[in-house]
């Protein structure tokens, strides 16, 4: 079994597969092992009804949440898997070593978060007793990245390969046979052959100039199961976060902590000083007592389309207030740093990629011998993500993956290599770094023109005009720009080579959001069409599936979204 | 802010074709307060893109008390055992060493499961 990803997911699907007899995994990481990804850097709270803090939350309660906020895109299958055992992933966490937040009696101590209607959110921060408990939480991804690498390494049979970059899925008939990876430190070229093979990298972010991932995340995954032939869905769908640094520089994309803030009466105003958010939610006073108060999706809307408009502040943002917030005890880094600790300058951040591979309830794909779990799939959020929802998908699906991935393994032989396709590969990885040009490029120069353009007009509000000039340019970054990049010819740690096999695949996700954002003609949750600005659910009820058609372009499709136990009600 | 001029001193090695590691100085212009991860990134950026570092910025919730880091970054700064992504640059010089006790891969790049027997 080979397991691209070392993150949360890539760690659960390795650890389960190990219990179930298979003794040969390798499991490739990007980064070093447990010190890269996205998990290290995941917020607060874990999903999971586990009904210890409000004993009137329910499994059922947890799915009617998850399919309302996604806007009933999600796919309900999926969902009733991700609430049904999530309570469960907690438990083992526990087992792994884990040290959940408690009462004293035992029972875990569960927090609120925006969209849950019940405590939901299990944490690793002070116990309810203590002083600022619920406000001082602790970061919760850190530990569970730990602790997880702990556990793998506890499982002596699984192979783990620090620094590898995969670059392509290997097929062989029909089904995937391993992949073709690079060894970042020493610059090797070599092939990985598996009988199952499962994706868990992550989300791709880095397609947007703001955003508050990890610099690896470039939704390498995606596009070579696209590339590979699987079906990806959803791709239009990128959670943005309202609240991130844009100035100073060296803060720049990081996150804000506490959306509990805009509860409390976090105040906005733009570069005039308005606070504009009142201009956004008009009647606000019947239902809140501050305008801020809204949903991720709708905050994140408002600023973007002030600074769009050019309401912004000089540095591309929106003053964010917190003086009048009593008692609030700002983090003392941000004084350290040279920040007012009060008024800064925010704007909001892509945050996680909803879209992906499409799975089945077994974790698979649609190729033999695929499988995928954890943020680089698509189909469980919908339209949009609920907090905590995101870590207890990678532990769920990583068990659900592991376990059938076993289970092919056991029944199957090993397949052949393609050795030409093993050739072809080679040459095209080696061929960037032969590439000479007269005008050439720097890969960091390329990636940041396409972020800034994606950011613009494929960002958080679409419409037609821009969606089809950002294609055209697009094509013109794949047709033009890529030949001429020019990179340094060294072997060992040759970033810019991985900087630019990476580039590729952000610009294949670049064309995916970009075309099935055009064809998603309405608006819902993360995507917002300035032209159809209303949710239509009797002609868009449905989810959007790339595939590559025989002439190596996209094809789009449809399919009617998975509704096995709610559907919307007509207003 | 005025913009200054800040130093450098990067401790670089390829053990394939250096015999002994050598220090190199970049100058580059810096404005306001700068983390030493910005600092390489502009080195690497407009100066040399053959300089090697663990450029996994995190971007993660840095907004609280409690930092929280990948750790990939860790480095000698100053000769002292700091995340890159995260310590600030003091004064007009700066000298960037590997990690010691691992195995130089390149420049500042070691690797993290190799401890070197001393």
């Amino acid at each position: 079994v080979l397991i691209i990803g070392a993150g949360a997911a890539g760690c659960r699907a390795a650890i389960e597969a190990n219990e179930y007899g298979i003794d040969n995994i390798i499991m490739v990481s990007k980064g070093p092992f447990g010190k890269s990804g996205n998990t290290n850097l995941a917020c607060v709270v874990y999903s999971a009804s586990m009904r210890h803090t409000n004993t009137r939350d329910s499994p059922e309660a947890h799915f009617k949440d998850t399919v309302v906020e996604g806007r009933y895109l999600g796919n309900q299958k999926l969902i009733e898997i991700l609430v049904r055992e999530a309570p469960k992933t907690v438990w083992d966490l526990e087992r792994y070593g884990m040290k959940w937040s408690k009462y004293k009696d035992g029972r875990f101590y569960q927090l609120p978060a925006p969209g849950h209607s019940y405590d939901r959110g299990v944490h690793c921060g002070p116990p309810p007793e203590q002083k600022g408990a619920g406000f001082r939480v602790r970061e919760l991804g850190i530990a569970l990245q730990a602790c997880l690498c702990r556990e793998v390494k506890r499982h002596q049979s699984i192979t783990i390969l620090d620094d590898i970059f995969c670059t392509n899925l290997l097929t062989n008939k029909g089904q995937v046979v391993g992949a073709t990876c690079i060894d970042i430190k020493t610059g090797k070229f070599f092939a990985i052959q598996a009988k199952s093979t499962i994706l868990a990298t992550g989300g791709a972010g880095l397609i947007y100039e703001m955003n508050d991932m990890f610099t690896g995340s470039t939704g390498d995954a995606m596009a070579m199961a696209y590339r590979a032939g699987a079906e990806l869905i959803d791709m239009e769908m990128h959670q943005f976060f309202p609240t991130a640094y844009v100035y100073p520089e060296y803060v720049k994309g990081r996150i804000v902590r506490s959306s509990s803030l805009w509860v409390l009466g976090l105040k906005l105003y733009n570069a005039k000083g308005e606070r504009f958010m009142e201009r956004y939610y008009i009647d606000y006073q019947r239902f809140r007592s501050t305008p801020e108060h809204v949903p991720r999706d709708m905050l994140s809307r408002a600023i973007y389309t002030e600074i769009i408009e050019g309401r912004g502040t000089k540095h591309g943002g929106v003053w964010y207030d917190a003086t009048d917030i009593k008692g609030y005890e700002p983090p003392k880094t941000r004084k350290v740093l040279g920040i007012d600790p009060y008024r800064f300058e925010v704007a909001p951040a892509c945050h996680f990629t909803i879209g992906g591979v499409r799975i089945t309830e077994r974790a698979e794909t649609s190729l033999n011998g695929l499988y995928a779990c954890g943020e680089v799939c698509g189909g469980l959020h919908g339209a949009n993500r609920l907090a905590g929802n995101a870590l207890a998908e990678c532990l769920v699906f990583g068990a659900i993956a592991g376990k059938n991935a076993a289970i092919r393994a056991f029944s199957t032989d090993l397949p052949e290599i393609d050795k030409e396709q093993l050739d072809a590969e080679r040459e095209r990885v080696f061929k960037l770094r032969r590439q000479k040009s007269a005008d050439g490029i720097r890969p960091v120069a390329l990636k940041r023109k396409m972020q800034k353009l994606m950011w613009e007009k494929a960002g958080l509000v679409r419409d037609a005009v821009g969606l089809k000039q950002t294609m055209e340019i697009l094509d013109t970054m794949m047709a033009e720009d890529l030949p001429k990049l020019v990179i340094a010819d060294v072997d060992r740690c040759n970033f810019e080579w991985i900087e630019t096999l990476e580039m590729e695949n952000l610009l294949t996700i670049a064309e995916m959001t970009v075309r099935s954002a055009l064809m998603r003609e309405e608006s819902r949750g993360a995507h917002y069409r300035l032209d159809f600005r209303e949710t239509d659910n009797t002609n868009w009820l449905v989810n959007i599936v790339i595939t590559k058609s025989k002439n190596d372009r996209m094809h789009l499709s449809t399919i009617p979204a998975v509704l096995t136990k709610m559907r919307p009600q007509e207003r | 802010l005025k913009s200054k001029r800040l130093k450098v001193k990067i401790l670089r090695y390829d053990p394939e074709k250096d015999k002994e590691a050598k220090y190199q100085t970049f100058e580059i212009p810096t404005e306001g307060t700068v983390f030493v991860l910005k600092a390489l990134n502009y080195i690497y950026e407009n100066i040399d893109p053959t300089l090697a570092y663990r450029r996994h910025l995190c971007l993660g919730a840095w907004d609280s008390d409690t930092a929280n880091l990948c750790r990939a970054c860790l480095m000698l700064i100053n000769g002292k055992p700091r995340y890159a992504c995260s310590t600030i640059v003091e004064g007009d010089e700066i000298t960037l060493e590997p990690l010691r006790g691992y195995e130089v891969i390149r420049d500042l790049v070691v690797d993290f499961n190799k401890t070197k027997i001393r």
